[in-house]
């Protein structure tokens, strides 16, 4: 198998990876997030009016938001513009655990989509 | 509404749907750019009744009436394929059911579906990226409980309250205006957009002159920025929701294997650069506030990039790979077929 064979094939493949992870997985999580982070989070303190509208709902713009969201509570820096760096002050142990599992796959699906298409791009 | 079928039919030939105001001299410049009088124009005129035997003198169409449309013959003597010698023409039952449906959407439904047709002959994959951007847009505006519309709606309240005395002349002034003030600072730069060319504060203002209702204008600007809303809202759903039935109706057309293949590849690849697209976005959301325009920016850079890197990996898959025959066994092909 040459490098073209084995770069097209992981693209896909961790793109679908990712696809799951980030789309079904992150709906699943952001809808059990548990009610008093996303309160102590989503308010007029930390988010624009409009930022608000977008994260509310059962949409692409709350999922987006919703995995920012856990995001933060992996890497509470995150939020630090926003004055979430405390984010993890509300979350239960479990949770974190949880958030910095799924954020670091998904940096890791993410890294791999990326050089894996840049790989093939630049040898075909 | 079955969309598959209408942008399937869209795609052998088009099929115009005529709006007020239109008459064939503007229909035949619009589509095929031949001015009146010309010798072209006559063979478009002449094409187009052929097509259309239910048009019975040309100057005389009607609103919602749909024809059909085709290339016309090249100069060169090579005959555009007729659509009635094409095996996949339109039945008359598809076409009973395309008409009655199309008769029965309210005129801004048959825009937007017409815009649909349009983004998936022109963009394919990436109207599911565009769709994204078009739901977002519809949740920036809010609905009438929250977001700006909701924001919009207090300026009721405050008038009354100023009507009954509740509040003075200066505090009405000073409310509205830090109210219409949050107002034009979400929307940006987009402010004058939804106030056909007017700032929101100019929009709003309340006609102190007899006959008209003194929150005439507030009534009728939430009114139409609800309707606006659901509207993008909805169309933007539906658009990625039909992505990929889009993309199963490309393959059902396609003609040969490797073309089956590389549209697999094509949808797969420009999905996955879409999910990093979203997934990058997600991860520096909280980071850096996002506004309208930044959003739009956003929805679409991501859109043309995941539609070209499903075009150039389409490209490689018949450059490389077209021996492997991807629609076979992976069973799409059989999955999208008529």
């Amino acid at each position: 198998m040459q490098l073209l064979d084995i770069a097209f094939v992981t693209f896909f493949v961790s793109g679908g990876a990712l696809l799951a992870w980030f789309v079904v997985l992150g709906a699943f999580l952001v809808f059990f997030t548990p009610k008093n982070i996303k309160q102590y989070a989503f308010n007029e303190r930390h988010f624009s009016e409009v930022e608000l509208a977008i994260s509310s709902g059962f949409h692409f713009g709350s999922l987006i938001y919703g995995v920012g969201l856990i995001a933060s509570v992996c890497f509470p820096l995150l939020g630090r513009k926003r004055g979430l760096a405390d984010i993890r002050s509300v979350c239960g142990r479990g949770f974190i655990y949880v958030c910095v599992f799924y954020t670091t796959v998904m940096l890791l699906l993410m890294l791999t989509v990326i050089i894996s298409m840049i790989t093939w791009l630049s040898i075909s | 509404m079955n969309t598959t079928h209408f942008n399937s039919v869209n795609r052998y030939t088009s099929i115009y749907s005529v709006r007020p105001g239109d008459t064939l001299s503007k229909i035949i410049l619009k589509f095929y750019q031949v001015r009146y009088g010309s010798n072209e124009y006559k063979a478009a005129l002449q094409q187009i009744t052929s097509d259309n035997p239910q048009v019975n003198d040309p100057d005389k169409i009607k609103i919602g009436q749909s024809l059909i449309l085709r290339k016309l013959n090249t100069p060169t003597g090579v005959e555009s394929r007729p659509i009635s010698a094409n095996a996949q023409t339109i039945s008359e039952a598809d076409q009973k059911q395309f008409d009655s449906t199309v008769k029965a959407l309210s005129i801004p439904e048959r825009e937007a579906f017409w815009a649909l047709s349009w983004l998936d002959d022109n963009w394919g994959p990436a109207s599911a990226g565009i769709g994204a951007s078009f739901a977002s847009m519809g949740f920036l505006l809010g609905s009438e409980s929250k977001g700006n519309i909701s924001e919009l709606k207090k300026l009721d309240g405050l008038y009354q309250d100023y009507k009954a005395g509740r509040l003075t002349k200066g505090q009405y002034d000073y409310r509205r205006r830090k109210l219409l003030e949050t107002v034009a600072k979400n929307l940006g730069p987009t402010e004058k957009l939804f106030f056909n060319g007017q700032k929101a504060r100019e929009s709003m203002r309340i006609s102190r002159k007899g006959g008209v209702p003194a929150t005439s204008a507030i009534k009728k600007n939430t009114d139409k920025l609800a309707k606006l809303s659901k509207a993008v809202a909805k169309g933007g759903t539906v658009l990625t929701a039909v992505n990929l039935g889009l993309a199963c109706d490309q393959i059902a057309r396609a003609k040969t294997d490797v073309e089956r293949s590389s549209i697999i590849v094509e949808t797969a690849a420009s999905t996955a650069v879409g999910t990093l697209a979203g997934a990058a976005i997600a991860l520096v959301v909280l980071a850096t506030p996002v506004g309208w325009v930044s959003a739009l920016v956003l929805g679409t850079v991501s859109s043309f990039g995941s539609y070209t890197i499903g075009k150039m990996a389409a490209r490689t898959y018949k450059e490389h790979y077209s021996d492997i025959n991807i629609a076979a066994n992976t069973g799409i092909g059989d999955v999208c077929s008529y």
